[in-house]
C-alpha cells in the first residue's frame, strides 16, 4: 500500500499520452472531438442550428460575418495496466504491485478510465472497470487479493487473452524475460492501438546478484535447473549476459515508441518511482 | 621388472585417490531456486562461447592433477628398472658385536642382509659379486661370485663378539677390485653400524665405497669385565644410556650363588662384587634386564685358584714387606744370611746395597761381603749421587706404569751384568735377568719408597720372577669388549655423489618421474588459470 504523502505527490501529476483520447464524456484529456471545454480550438461559420452562443460577436463586428468559436472537446482515455503475475513475480511482487497501484491512482485522479489486467498462466483476469478517485479502494482491493504464481506461460500468450482493450494507455508491468515474448507483446498491443508504456520490474538478486559455489539453479516458473560453478568469471559472464538483455528490451520498447523504465526492486519504491516516471517521460 | 627402492613411501598412492574423492565431493551442488534461469543459462551459453576450450580444459585438469599426484608418489618410492652393464661388487659386512644390537625385533645385521639383498637383486645378472665378513678376522664367504651364490653367502654371514677390522677387510677388497685385467673400479659396498667413509686407511683404493648403515642407536648396559678369586667374584657393569638400577645374578658352575643390584650413573660403570663357593672352577655373571644388545649381558669367567709362595727377606724394611703382601698368594718369611740354606722359598729377597730378588740360591751360597751374585757385579764403595741425575727408564718387564719422577738417590752401586731397567746418569740401577733382578740402591738412602712408582717395581718383578700360577679353566664366554657394547650412537649411511656404479646409473627412473611431475604441475597451473 502506498502512503498517503507519496499519494499527494501523485495527485500533482498526470499521465501523459501522446495521442488524443477517444473514450467517453467527461473526461480531462483533450480529443479530437469539440465540444464546451475552456480550451479553444478553431472558428468556422455559423450555419444554422448552431449554439448561438458560441457566436464570436467581436468578429462579427469586423468581418459582418457570423463565426462561431469552437473548443477542444475534453474526454476521458482508458487506461489499461497489464500486470504480469508469473511465479518469477515473487521475488518483486512488491515493487510490481506498487506501480501497478501508482499507475491506477494517476488514472483514476487524471479522470480516466481504468482496467486491470493480471497475467497468470496464459490468461489475463480483468478487474472491474474504475474511475474516479473513489474507485482507489476497489483498485487496492482487487491489487491486494492477486498473488504471484503459476507455471510457465509467455507473455504473448497473456496478453492476447487480455479483453475489451481500445485505444488507450497500457502499462505493461513485468520483469520481461524471455524477450521474444516482449516484443510480440508489444507488436499486438500496438495492433490494438494501445500507447503502451513498459515498466520492467527486476529484484536485487537479479541485478547484482551474489553467490558462490556450486550451486544448482531451478527456475521457480518451470522447475528447470541449472548447475552453476558461481565463480568470478561466472558472475561476469552473467552481468554481461544482464545488460545485453536489458539493452535489447530498451531497443524493443524504443523502436515501437513504447516509454521504458526498469524498477530495481530493491531500492525504495517511493523515492525512485515518480523520478523515473519523470525520466521515461511517462507523466 | 620395476622394483621400488622406497616401498616405504606407498602411502604418498593415496595422494590421487584423495584427489579424486575431493572432486566427487565438489560435484555437489547447494540447490538454490531463482525467478528464472534465463538469464543464467544465456551467461552460461556466452560463457562457453567465448572459451570454446572451457570444457576441454575442465575435463584435462582432474586428470592432470591425477597424474601428477601419482608421478610424485611413485617419485617418491625411487622405482628402479634392474639392468645396465655389469661390474664387481664386493660387500663387506660388519659382524663385530654390536651388529647383534635389536631395534623393532630386527638385529642390525638382519637389516644389513636385507639390504645386501635388495642391492644384490638391482644387479646386473652378470654382476660378479664378492661377499666378506668383517670380524676380528676377515672371511671371505664368497669370491666373484653370481647372484644366487653371493645371496647363500649372505644367508651364512653371522656376527661374532668381536671388534671388526675394517682395514683389513677393505685391503683385502682392494685386492679383490684390482684382480682383473681391464682393472675397472668395483664398489665396495659396507653394511656396518659404525664405520665412517674418514676411517678408511686403505692407500691408493681401486674401488668407490659405498657405506650403507643399519640400525638405529640404542641404549645398552654391559657386563664388560669379570674375574673371579679366592671365594669371590668381581664384575664391571657399563651403563650405555641413562642412569639406571640394575639387577646382575651370579652363577657358580651353573649354580645360582649370589645376586646384587647396583644404580649406574648415566655413561658410567660400577663395580659389583659376588661370593662364590671356593671350589667353584667357572662363574657366570649376567644383567636381568633384557636390552638392546643381549650378547653383551652376560660374561663367564674361569676361578683363579692361586698356589700359596713363600718369600724370604733378609733384610728389615716395612716399605718392602708392605709392598710384597699387595700379592695375596705370598707369604713373607723373616730370616738370617745365616739361616737361608734351610729356609725354603720362592724367592729370596737378599741384602740392602744392592738388593737382590732371586728365585734360587746359588749353590755355593749366599755372601753377603761380596761384590758380585750370579751375572751381577758392583763396586766396593758406593757412589755418591750429587746435583741432579738424570734417571732413564728402558723399556723392560719391570718398568711398565713406572715414572721415577721426583725420586731421588743419596748413593749407589753402579750394577755391571744382567739387562738395564733403569739407569742413573746412564749407569744401571736396576738391572735383570730371567731369574733374578738387583737393585743397585739401598732402599733406605732414597725417597722411592715412598713415591707410587715403589709399588709399582715391586709387583713388576714379582710378575717377572713369580708370575700367578692360576689353574687354567676353559675359556667360557669372555666379555665383550665395551666399544662394541656402545651401541647409542650409529654413523649414517655414505654413499659419494656422482660415484655410482655403472648398473646403478640410469636404472631409478626418480628423476624422470620427478621432471614428469614438474611438467604435469605447470600444465596443470596454466590450464587451472585458463578455468578460472
Amino acid at each position: 500500500m502506498l502512503t498517503d504523502s507519496f499519494l499527494s505527490r501523485l495527485d500533482t501529476l498526470c499521465l501523459a499520452m501522446r495521442g488524443r483520447a477517444q473514450g467517453g464524456a467527461g473526461g480531462s484529456r483533450r480529443s479530437r472531438q469539440t465540444g464546451s471545454s475552456a480550451e479553444f480550438s478553431d472558428y468556422r461559420e455559423y450555419v444554422p442550428g448552431d449554439d448561438i452562443r458560441r457566436l464570436d460577436w467581436n468578429a462579427y463586428a469586423r468581418f459582418d460575418k457570423l463565426f462561431l468559436k469552437l473548443f477542444m472537446e475534453e474526454q476521458e482515455s482508458l487506461v489499461t495496466v497489464l500486470l504480469d503475475a508469473s511465479a518469477s513475480m515473487e521475488a518483486k511482487w512488491a515493487s510490481a504491485r506498487s506501480a501497478a497501484e501508482a499507475v491506477g491512482y494517476l488514472a483514476l485522479t487524471g479522470g480516466d478510465r481504468l482496467h486491470i489486467h493480471l497475467l497468470k498462466n496464459g490468461r489475463a483476469l480483468r478487474s472491474p472497470q474504475l474511475s474516479g478517485r473513489a474507485a482507489f479502494p476497489r483498485l487496492n482491493s482487487f491489487l491486494d487479493a492477486c498473488a504471484p504464481d503459476g507455471t510457465e506461460s509467455t507473455l504473448t500468450e497473456a496478453v492476447k487473452h487480455t479483453e475489451g482493450l481500445r485505444k488507450g494507455l497500457c502499462f505493461l508491468i513485468t520483469d520481461g524475460y524471455t524477450e521474444d515474448a516482449l516484443k510480440e507483446a508489444l507488436d499486438y498491443l500496438r495492433y490494438l492501438k494501445q500507447e503502451t508504456a513498459v515498466i520492467q520490474v527486476l529484484s536485487g538478486g537479479e541485478l547484482r546478484p551474489e553467490m558462490s559455489g556450486a550451486l544448482r539453479l531451478t527456475d521457480s516458473e518451470s522447475g528447470e535447473t541449472l548447475d552453476l560453478m558461481a565463480d568470478r568469471s561466472a558472475l561476469e559472464a552473467y552481468r554481461d549476459a544482464l545488460e545485453d538483455f536489458l539493452k535489447k528490451v530498451r531497443e524493443n520498447c524504443s523502436s515501437r515508441e513504447a516509454p521504458y523504465l526498469l524498477l530495481d526492486g530493491e531500492k525504495p519504491f517511493e523515492e525512485s518511482f515518480i523520478p523515473l516516471l519523470s525520466q521515461s517521460h511517462m507523466i | 621388472m620395476i622394483r621400488f627402492l622406497s616401498p616405504g613411501f606407498a602411502w604418498a598412492l593415496a595422494v590421487p585417490a584423495a584427489i579424486l574423492i575431493l572432486y566427487l565431493l565438489r560435484r555437489r551442488y547447494l540447490p538454490q531456486q531463482v525467478p528464472s534461469v534465463f538469464l543464467w543459462r544465456k551467461s552460461v551459453k556466452d560463457y562457453a562461447a567465448n572459451r570454446p576450450f572451457q570444457k576441454l580444459m575442465k575435463n584435462l585438469l582432474m586428470p592432470l592433477q591425477l597424474l601428477a599426484a601419482l608421478a610424485l608418489a611413485l617419485a617418491l618410492m625411487r622405482p628402479a628398472i634392474p639392468g645396465g652393464t655389469a661390474g664387481r661388487t664386493i660387500l663387506v659386512f660388519d659382524i663385530s658385536g654390536s651388529m647383534q644390537t635389536v631395534t623393532a625385533g630386527r638385529t642390525r645385521l638382519d637389516t644389513a642382509k636385507e639390504e645386501a639383498l635388495r642391492l644384490i637383486a638391482d644387479l646386473p645378472a652378470e654382476e660378479e659379486i664378492t661377499v666378506l665378513a668383517a670380524g676380528a678376522e676377515t672371511e671371505r664367504l664368497a669370491l666373484s661370485a653370481d647372484k644366487e651364490t653371493a645371496e647363500k653367502a649372505i644367508d651364512r654371514v653371522k656376527c661374532g663378539r668381536d671388534t671388526a677390522d675394517m682395514d683389513r677387510a677393505l685391503s683385502l677388497a682392494d685386492a679383490v677390485s684390482r684382480d682383473r685385467e681391464d682393472n675397472s673400479a668395483a664398489a665396495v659396498v659396507v653394511f656396518s653400524d659404525t664405520y665412517r667413509p674418514e676411517q678408511m686407511n686403505v692407500r691408493g683404493a681401486a674401488f668407490t665405497l659405498r657405506i650403507i648403515n643399519c640400525g638405529a642407536g640404542e641404549e645398552n648396559r654391559a657386563v664388560y669385565s669379570l674375574e673371579a678369586e679366592g671365594g669371590q667374584a668381581y664384575a664391571r657393569v657399563a651403563n650405555f644410556g641413562g642412569a639406571c638400577s640394575v639387577s646382575l645374578t651370579c652363577e657358580a658352575d651353573g649354580v645360582l650363588c649370589d645376586a646384587r643390584e647396583t644404580e649406574i650413573p648415566e655413561g658410567g660403570t660400577a663395580g659389583v662384587r659376588f661370593a662364590v663357593p671356593e671350589e667353584a672352577k667357572r662363574v657366570r655373571v649376567s644383567l636381568r634386564e633384557a636390552d638392546a644388545l643381549p650378547e653383551d649381558n652376560a660374561a663367564e669367567a674361569a676361578v683363579k685358584h692361586t698356589a700359596a709362595r713363600k718369600v724370604a727377606v733378609t733384610s728389615d724394611s716395612v716399605f718392602l714387606e708392605s709392598a710384597l703382601k699387595v700379592r695375596p698368594d705370598l707369604t713373607v718369611l723373616r730370616t738370617e744370611n745365616e739361616a737361608l740354606a734351610s729356609t725354603e722359598a720362592d724367592l729370596y729377597i737378599l741384602g740392602t746395597s744392592p738388593m737382590i730378588l732371586t728365585r734360587q740360591l746359588p749353590e755355593e751360597g749366599y755372601d753377603p761381603a761380596a761384590a758380585a751374585f750370579g751375572p751381577f757385579s758392583w763396586p766396593e764403595e758406593e757412589k755418591e749421587v750429587s746435583g741432579s741425575p738424570t734417571v732413564a727408564i728402558s723399556e723392560s718387564p719391570l718398568t711398565g706404569g713406572l715414572t721415577m719422577k721426583n725420586v731421588l738417590f743419596r748413593s749407589f752401586r753402579p750394577l755391571s751384568g744382567g739387562r738395564a731397567a733403569v739407569t742413573l746418569d746412564g749407569e744401571p740401577l736396576i738391572a735383570y735377568t730371567e731369574d733374578a733382578v738387583a737393585i743397585g740402591f739401598d732402599l733406605h738412602d732414597s725417597n722411592l719408597p715412598l713415591k707410587y712408582d715403589f709399588p709399582v717395581l715391586i709387583q713388576n718383578i714379582l710378575d717377572w720372577l713369580l708370575p700367578e700360577a692360576a689353574e687354567t679353566a676353559e675359556a667360557g664366554l669372555a666379555p665383550m669388549p665395551l666399544q662394541e657394547s656402545d651401541v647409542r650412537s650409529v654413523a649414517p649411511g655414505y654413499e659419494p655423489a656422482g660415484q655410482k656404479t655403472e648398473s646403478e646409473k640410469g636404472r631409478e627412473l626418480t628423476g624422470s618421474l620427478l621432471a614428469l611431475f614438474l611438467l604435469l604441475l605447470v600444465a596443470e597451473m596454466g590450464v587451472s588459470r585458463y578455468v578460472h
